[in-house]
């Protein structure tokens, strides 16, 4: 038995010195196509939520709101899916008002902004649902990820179609809202409601 | 093999020439772009990536339902296989999970939490749960797997020792209509599923899958058994399995009910606990069935709560062999019955804060063990008990600013271990967590972590020592550990994403089988291990579909009291999983390749590193309704083994060679 064994573990050896040189191949191989897949990585396509958030700047310059107010406060409820590329908008101006970018969790917190973008999953819609009806009667251009919000009454739902960024207009919700949104900006919406 | 080279060509001079208009968007001020330009920019979106693991007080790794049929993943098991940190070891009966160097041989998955859908799936003898074909779930039913790695008991309770692993499983609308699919494997192994889901006027949904299982196995050699009186060690067609699973799902509103079902027959050729080799019938029966109806709404627009109340039935039957002689078999059964209780309420009505409080309550109203000769009837344990385990938690999320969020959670359990004896042995626990959070201009995010978890030795530890000679364990206290880990978070570009984490964690009281002086069995709180690691993780997907997820481990452990490393833990582990179309984008090519280190067997010998590659073509579909693929399983034919557990002559238990599955699925 003993003798067996000894003789085992030998020719185990032999094997094993083969078995590191077929895993050094494999190794080689693999930062081979990592080298080659982090070189093509340089040359990535734009960020989904950094035209995004050049949308939003755009619908901030091209709607028109019913109040005076010096600020035009753009807010992001939920998690936050834009990082610096939303902050970039700070202090810019949107017509004649400054920009203001705020983040909350908060529903009450966004009864004072003039967008907001609701960063809300799909599987909760009555979650959706119930914020839309509690901001109504105010002046808040909502905005969120989908189209189907479109259906729970948000104004702009984007889509990515393609890998390009599209969206829909809901006119009517906005309309009622007192919100007036430029015809540039209905013309190149992919549908509007 | 020209053609190849030149496909390449093409868009690599496209790149280089796209790449310069390209760094020209991902540079400019986003007030600067026209409307006309940001319609006609390509993105790429993120969201592949799971956004929310970024905030999570854990690390979180997530393998969707795309990775399960573009690698041909066959069971749970090779899901989780594929998860940096995870390996799992296999008896020929059970598989067993193994974590971040956890991986004792002969537990059976009690240091971690499996949740289906959010219902507790350990059962109450073992605290045990099946990742094979003994899983609860048929994996093409899963939508993804979550596993959070690191002590969750602050939140979940007992066993979520190593982590926690959350299947959530398809939805109605991930289905939409019927779903037929057959597969053939080797072994003569075949399953067929069939899953049905509709929404009826957007309130109603509804979800059933039933599926069977059924494998010959092959007839195996075993070196340890070779002799002439016992077929020269080869067990003959005692390698079959079997297994029937049903998941129904229902909801409506606010409401959601689900019952899961699994019932597995396994043959067993190891003639484990000295049984008569190759002499059937030698095999192992477990039954499972989880049923669940949940409750969850806002009760304001910052409010929610949730509620669940869930009942299960877990039962257990062995038929073991011996040449006494004559032949007598010897059953070994159990059976577990238990209700949950969970109530949570969520708010984030303080400002920057989001709490959640919860209770929980479990009654294990029945613990059954059962070992007895069935001719002639001896009966060697004949036991029943029944304990309850309430449990009360919070949790804040604080967030500090938008780049600093600290997670803190406590949960305080009491066990009432026995309920139906006079001897009132209660045990509470209090296991703390936190974490800090923190991201640096959103591509990178910091980590600190630390946390505590428990589990309480089961009712097979403390009350199973009357039978087979086993010594009696009723002394055992709970197993606690206490981690400390850093993870780095890192975004190279939104397709490129790096994680690393770097641990140290201690467990004390672990509890382990042990054998004293005569050679006699017992569970024991052996004592200390301190493990330190690090598991490093790079994910990649591009817009053509490429996708790349390889990951290094590194643990070590070691008992404090001897110096020794644990046994079944591997120092090193590496995985590569790489997929990208094939034959212009009408099918997937998937390549995986596992590697493992050499482990050290519970009976102080080693078996060898290796490593396996597994290969999948899987159509996209074809004719719109049919799914094709076809895959093979350790493709060099790699000769390995994992660690036996003390019940085994065996020290180590030879795996599965090369072999196949083809794969067929319509949808109608």
């Amino acid at each position: 038995m003993i003798f067996n064994f000894s003789h085992m573990l030998e020719s185990q050896a032999k094997i094993n010195s083969l078995n590191i040189y077929r895993e050094k191949l494999w190794l080689s191989l693999i930062l081979i196509l990592l080298i080659t897949i982090s070189t093509e990585s340089h040359s990535d396509s734009v960020p989904e939520y950094k035209i995004k958030a050049a949308f939003i700047y755009n619908f901030a310059r091209f709607t028109q709101w019913p109040d005076n107010n010096t600020e035009l406060k753009i807010c992001i409820y939920g998690n936050d899916p834009f990082g610096h590329y939303i902050d970039q908008l700070n202090s810019k101006k949107a017509g004649s008002r400054t920009i203001k970018i705020l983040r909350t969790n908060i529903i009450k917190n966004i009864r004072s902004c003039h967008v907001v973008f609701l960063n809300i999953n799909s599987s909760e819609n009555n979650k959706l649902v119930k914020i839309i009806s509690g901001i109504k009667n105010t002046h808040i251009l909502t905005m969120s990820d989908t189209r189907k919000a479109i259906n729970s009454g948000v104004m702009v739902g984007f889509e990515i179609i393609d890998n390009k960024v599209t969206f829909e207009i809901n006119y009517t919700a906005a309309k009622s809202a007192g919100l007036k949104i430029s015809s540039k900006l209905l013309v190149i919406a992919d549908k509007v409601k | 093999m020209r053609n190849n080279y030149r496909n390449k060509l093409t868009p690599l001079t496209f790149l280089a020439v796209s790449s310069i208009c390209l760094a020209d968007n991902n540079t400019t001020d986003i007030t600067e772009f026209s409307l006309d330009q940001l319609l006609n920019i390509e993105v790429f979106t993120a969201s592949r990536f799971n956004q929310k693991s970024s905030e999570a007080p854990s690390k979180v790794t997530v393998i969707n339902a795309d990775a399960i049929r573009q690698y041909g993943y066959r069971t749970l098991k090779d899901v989780l296989n594929s998860m940096p940190g995870l390996y799992s070891t296999n008896d020929r009966n059970y598989s067993y999970l193994g974590v971040r160097g956890f991986g004792l041989a002969g537990d059976y998955n009690t240091r971690v939490l499996l949740l289906l859908d959010g219902q507790r799936v350990n059962e109450n003898i073992y605290d045990s749960f099946g990742i094979d074909y003994e899983g609860i779930v048929n994996v093409d039913n899963i939508s993804r797997v979550e596993f959070s790695s690191g002590p969750g008991s602050a939140i979940y309770g007992a066993n979520a020792f190593f982590g926690v692993i959350n299947i959530i499983t398809k939805n109605a609308s991930e289905v939409d209509g019927v779903t037929a699919s057959i597969n053939y494997a080797s072994e003569n192994s075949r399953t067929a599923r069939i899953t049905a889901a509709n929404t009826v006027n957007n309130d109603l949904e509804v979800f059933i899958s039933i599926s069977q299982y059924k494998s010959d196995g092959a007839d195996i050699y075993f070196a340890e058994f070779d002799a002439p009186d016992s077929n020269n060690g080869i067990a003959e067609q005692l390698d079959y399995e079997e297994s029937n699973k049903l998941l129904l799902k229902l909801n409506y509103k606010d409401w959601k009910f689900e019952t899961a079902y699994n019932d597995r027959i396994k043959g067993i050729p190891t003639a484990s606990y000295d049984q008569a080799f190759n002499t059937p019938p030698s095999e192992t029966t477990d039954t499972l069935g989880l049923m669940s109806l949940s409750y969850k709404t806002f009760i304001s627009n910052e409010s929610q709560i949730f509620s669940k109340l869930s009942y299960a039935n877990y039962n257990y039957d062995g038929d073991f062999t011996y040449d006494s002689p004559p032949i007598t078999i010897n059953k070994d059964d159990s059976i577990g019955k238990w209700w949950n209780l969970d109530l949570r309420y969520q708010t984030s009505h303080i400002d920057k804060q989001k709490i959640t409080l919860g209770i929980e309550y479990q009654n294990n109203y029945k613990q059954y063990q059962a070992n007895f000769d069935t001719d002639p009837f001896v009966s060697y344990l004949d036991d029943t008990r029944s304990s309850e385990v309430y449990g009360i938690y919070i949790q804040d999320e604080i967030r500090l600013s938008t780049d600093f969020i600290i997670n803190a959670g406590i949960r305080y359990d009491r066990n009432k271990m026995d309920s139906s004896s006079s001897n009132d042995n209660k045990q509470n626990i209090v296991n703390p967590r936190i974490a800090f959070i923190y991201s640096l201009q959103t591509a990178t995010t910091l980590k600190l972590i630390y946390g505590t978890a428990y589990r309480n030795a089961n009712a097979y530890e403390l009350y199973y020592g009357e039978a087979l000679d086993y010594l009696p364990s009723t002394n055992l206290q709970p197993e606690e550990i206490e981690t400390y880990e850093f993870d780095i978070e890192h975004y190279f570009s939104n397709n490129l994403k790096l994680t690393t984490s770097l641990y140290t964690n201690e467990t004390t009281n672990l509890i382990e089988l042990n054998s004293d002086i005569n050679g006699d069995i017992y569970y024991d709180n052996i004592g200390t291990v301190n493990a330190i690691g690090t598991d490093l993780e790079v994910e990649y997907i591009s817009q053509s579909g490429l996708g790349l997820r390889s990951s290094y481990s590194y643990v070590e452990t070691e008992i404090k009291s001897t110096g020794e490393t644990l046994s079944n833990s591997p120092e090193n582990s590496f995985k590569f999983n790489l997929t990208n179309p094939i034959f212009n984008k009408k099918a997937n090519l998937g390549v995986e390749l596992l590697y493992l280190s050499e482990r050290i067997t519970p009976q102080g010998d080693t078996v060898k590193g290796y490593s396996t590659t597994n290969l999948t073509i899987s159509s996209h579909k074809l004719y719109d309704q049919l799914e094709l693929s076809a895959s093979i399983y350790n493709l060099f034919d790699k000769e390995y083994a994992d660690p036996a557990s003390e019940e085994h002559l065996q020290n180590s238990i030879i795996q599965d060679g090369r072999n196949y599955r083809v794969k067929l699925t319509y949808d109608f």
